[in-house]
């Protein structure tokens, strides 16, 4: 018996080394990424193993304000936030609908709102640069949200109608019968009910529109339009003919940041609004 | 049900249809009717047939970039499915789960992170010079084997699928994560009061249950790659030699770095019916899943 148990012991034990030092090679990069954003050009170059103290924060102002990445985090937020309220608005009348009632075109219509979630972006590039441009949108941050709301209908509305399927039928039929017109149902009853898949939906299409980065690119050329992503790429590029590395190292984390208190605060949501799509389908 | 007006149903769905009629829909017809013509993104469009089709097939670097991908492909379903398999076991298998709560979310966390941030995350770390990897190789003695990582083709694609790993496997671990802990409780118990050790459970229960969410992440892995874009556009420009350029950075160049619309449109739709391939795939793949 106590021979099994050690060998369980042991089991175990490797197994904490597999997972923590994939942990560490998480950690590592990131951490002296971390660092390295907070020491001058001249001690990353001499003092790879130092520890920032004190910090250089003048990196973090340079980048926001010489590398101009202030403007691209300010319209990343307008963008990401306008995406987002539109997409969850627009999606959630559709998905109720969908979920809801019955008339004849009702699966139709939710097989071509969600066949857009496999394809990719580039298939479309030339036409969908064309057409913004005949619309007068491109480098502009409301034709960006436009086509990103677009883009994040499939997969909201998925998600959406799931979840209006399983509130239960019965509080809406009372409403009803109290003499609730339909956009009262709406507003004051499904949606205080759907929160929960709201949330969801609201999290999981922020960071996925904070990161975007191949949309913005071909839209955006203009250095007052461009969002974080676009930015960051430009500086890199610049970089590699200039050496502040400093400020690009901060600018890294200015991207990432945010995404990452978004990640702690709804960890749980995120992961299940990444997972959902493939596990339910 | 209650009767509810017609109308009011479609004053619901018009705003999501028309906008993704618009921006989604319209623009993946539009590619195909592009692909037809010679067109510089300004002035005349010139109708030219089969003309792009034609010249991409005989195109080098065309082929190359379906091949890359193709690479990008084969190369990360092993890598991938045996990474997140024994990661989500390991989780699975854990008694104590606070530590393992730590491990997932670790491990997810670069999944949340900006594509392009991970790509100079990593650019900066393979940085022949001032990069975290040759630095740390000089500094236990190991300096010979430090290399210009991004400059050589080998090691630059092997660079790539290791980014793209790093930051995606959490996906993936989640996923097949959440299939296990769906595996009825009883069935590991009776296997566990017959004798069977916890590696004895995992091989001949466990991965035969995770089938179904296996044939799920390779299709994903698949139609991932398809997707591959920043960590070659940042990394390594596609190079050196194009050894790591995807095809969607072939047509972004073509598009927008040549302003060759119309050629551009036709590579975009030959890449359609590829996704529309896979895509039919995945349908089969999950109406099997449905089934059983």
């Amino acid at each position: 018996m106590s021979k099994i148990f050690k060998k369980i012991e042991r089991i175990s034990i490797s197994s904490h080394l597999i997972l923590g030092f994939w942990t560490l090679l998480i950690f590592l990069p990131i951490l002296w990424l971390v660092f390295n954003s907070l020491k001058t050009s001249a001690d990353i170059l001499t003092e790879p193993w130092s520890i920032p103290i004190p910090p250089f924060i003048e990196n973090f102002t340079n980048a926001w304000n010489e590398a101009g990445l202030g403007h691209g985090f300010i319209n990343s937020i307008i963008v990401t936030v306008a995406s987002v309220f539109s997409i969850v608005t627009i999606s959630a009348l559709a998905a109720y609908v969908l979920a809801r009632m019955k008339f004849k075109l009702n699966r139709v219509v939710y097989y071509f709102l969600i066949s857009g979630l496999m394809f990719p972006t580039f298939i479309a590039m030339v036409p969908l640069f064309v057409l913004v441009n005949q619309l007068n949108l491109l480098n502009s941050l409301l034709g960006l949200t436009l086509v990103y709301t677009a883009y994040s209908i499939p997969f909201t509305v998925f998600i959406l109608t799931a979840f209006f399927q399983g509130i239960p039928k019965t509080i809406e039929e009372a409403a009803i019968m109290d003499g609730c017109g339909p956009f009262r149902v709406f507003f004051s009853i499904m949606l205080p009910l759907a929160k929960p898949g709201l949330v969801s939906a609201a999290i999981f299409n922020f960071v996925g529109i904070w990161n975007e980065y191949v949309i913005a690119l071909i839209l955006i050329s203009d250095p007052e339009t461009k969002t974080l992503p676009v930015n960051l790429a430009d500086l890199m590029m610049v970089m590699q003919y200039r050496t502040d590395f400093g400020a690009m190292y901060a600018g890294i984390i200015l991207a990432i940041i945010p995404v990452v208190i978004i990640y702690i605060f709804f960890q749980r949501q995120l992961m299940e609004g990444t997972t959902t799509g493939a596990v339910k389908e | 049900m209650v009767t509810q007006s017609k109308l009011l149903i479609w004053v619901f769905l018009i705003p999501a249809i028309f906008l993704y009629s618009l921006f989604v829909v319209y623009p993946i017809f539009s590619t195909l009717w592009t692909s037809f013509f010679n067109w510089g993104g300004i002035g005349e469009k010139v109708w030219t047939g089969w003309s792009n089709y034609t010249q991409l097939l005989s195109d080098e670097n065309f082929i190359n970039a379906l091949i890359n991908t193709g690479k990008y492909m084969l190369f990360q379903i092993p890598v991938i499915v045996i990474l997140s398999l024994i990661f989500s076991m390991i989780i699975a298998n854990s008694a104590n789960s606070k530590k393992m709560r730590f491990y997932r979310s670790s491990i997810f966390l670069p999944y949340v992170i900006p594509g392009v941030a991970v790509a100079m995350l990593w650019a900066a770390v393979l940085n022949p010079i001032t990069g975290l990897l040759n630095v740390s190789l000089d500094s236990i003695g190991l300096g010979f084997l430090a290399h210009e990582w991004l400059a050589d083709s080998s090691t630059a694609f092997a660079s790539i699928i290791w980014v793209k790993t790093w930051h995606s496997i959490g996906f993936y671990t989640v996923l097949i994560l959440a299939a296990l802990l769906n595996i009825p409780k009883e069935i590991l118990e009776a296997a566990e009061v017959d004798g069977a050790n916890r590696i004895q459970r995992s091989i001949y229960i466990m991965i035969p249950m995770l089938k179904n969410v296996l044939q799920v992440v390779v299709v994903f892995v698949l139609i991932n790659a398809l997707k591959i874009f920043e960590e070659p556009q940042l990394m390594t420009r596609g190079g050196p030699n194009r050894a790591t350029e995807p095809i969607s950075l072939y047509i972004y160049e073509q598009a927008f770095g040549n302003y060759k619309f119309g050629y551009a449109s036709a590579a975009g739709f030959v890449f359609f019916v590829i996704t529309f391939i896979l895509t039919l795939l995945t349908l089969r793949v999950m109406r099997g899943r449905n089934n059983e």
